[in-house]
């Protein structure tokens, strides 16, 4: 890692955020996807399927 | 290949725009076929549900007014791309010490690829960065009446943050929900 060349870096990037014309731009609002939490089950349907999932899983194993 | 991307902070597209807060940047990508199309980087201004500080980052191109994190783009050059991500958010961590950026793998392959890539480059990355896996921890309830009574209560999920290591080579379905990364001291 070229610590010299990083360092300009940084500093042109701070610039670059320093002169504000990015605050101007139309931004996304967000991800399609969304966090990781959000997949997780957290509606009684959800939890309902998931159980049917294990008790499937179960009854195979047996 | 995907796999063999190559980290380097020096090798790095330059930001089109970028805003005063460093949440906000676009640069552009070369595709394989010779496009260009513009990738945005969205740090989010909201602390994660369950993690006092730790931020959302999602990059990928515009679908519609939001970032496609699904999108599969055939880069020129991965090992730039994802040096410019990075670069990135190590520049918001500067701004920002206390903070944590976490970012998502939108599916399994997707998550195990970049494991892979925080794995390949973890010893240029760990100079500079604390790198975690976070993994979710459902609360199992008392047992219903009969044994098939859903046990798991969904409103009580506690995370827990596992530092990543060199050369842990983690089965697909053990992969990590989310991956973390801090400044290092």
């Amino acid at each position: 890692m070229n610590e010299e060349s990083l360092k300009k870096a940084r500093e042109e990037l701070k610039k670059k955020a320093q002169e504000c014309k990015g605050n101007g731009m139309k931004w996304p609002k967000g991800s399609v996807t969304g966090s990781s939490l959000h997949q997780i089950i957290r509606t009684p349907e959800q939890a309902k399927r998931f159980m049917k999932m294990l008790n499937n899983a179960h009854r195979e194993a047996e | 290949m995907v796999r063999n991307v190559k980290i380097d902070f020096d090798n790095r597209y330059g930001l089109c725009q970028i805003t005063e807060d460093f949440r906000n940047s676009e640069f552009t990508t070369v595709l394989r076929d010779g496009k260009i199309v513009p990738v945005y980087i969205q740090i989010s201004n909201e602390v994660h549900e369950l993690m006092p500080d730790v931020y959302n980052m999602a990059f990928g191109p515009l679908k519609g007014n939001r970032i496609d994190d699904k999108a599969e783009l055939a880069h020129f050059d991965h090992s730039k791309v994802f040096s410019t991500i990075l670069f990135n958010a190590w520049n918001y961590l500067l701004e920002n010490p206390t903070h944590s950026v976490g970012f998502d793998g939108s599916d399994y392959r997707r998550a195990r690829l970049y494991y892979q890539i925080l794995q390949r480059n973890f010893d240029y990355l760990n100079e500079r960065l604390i790198l975690s896996g976070l993994k979710y921890y459902v609360r199992i309830t008392r047992f219903g009446k009969t044994q098939y009574n859903n046990p798991f209560d969904f409103a009580d999920i506690i995370p827990g943050i596992v530092p990543i290591g060199k050369d842990i080579d983690l089965p697909w379905d053990l992969m990590f929900n989310y991956f973390i990364f801090k400044l290092k001291n």
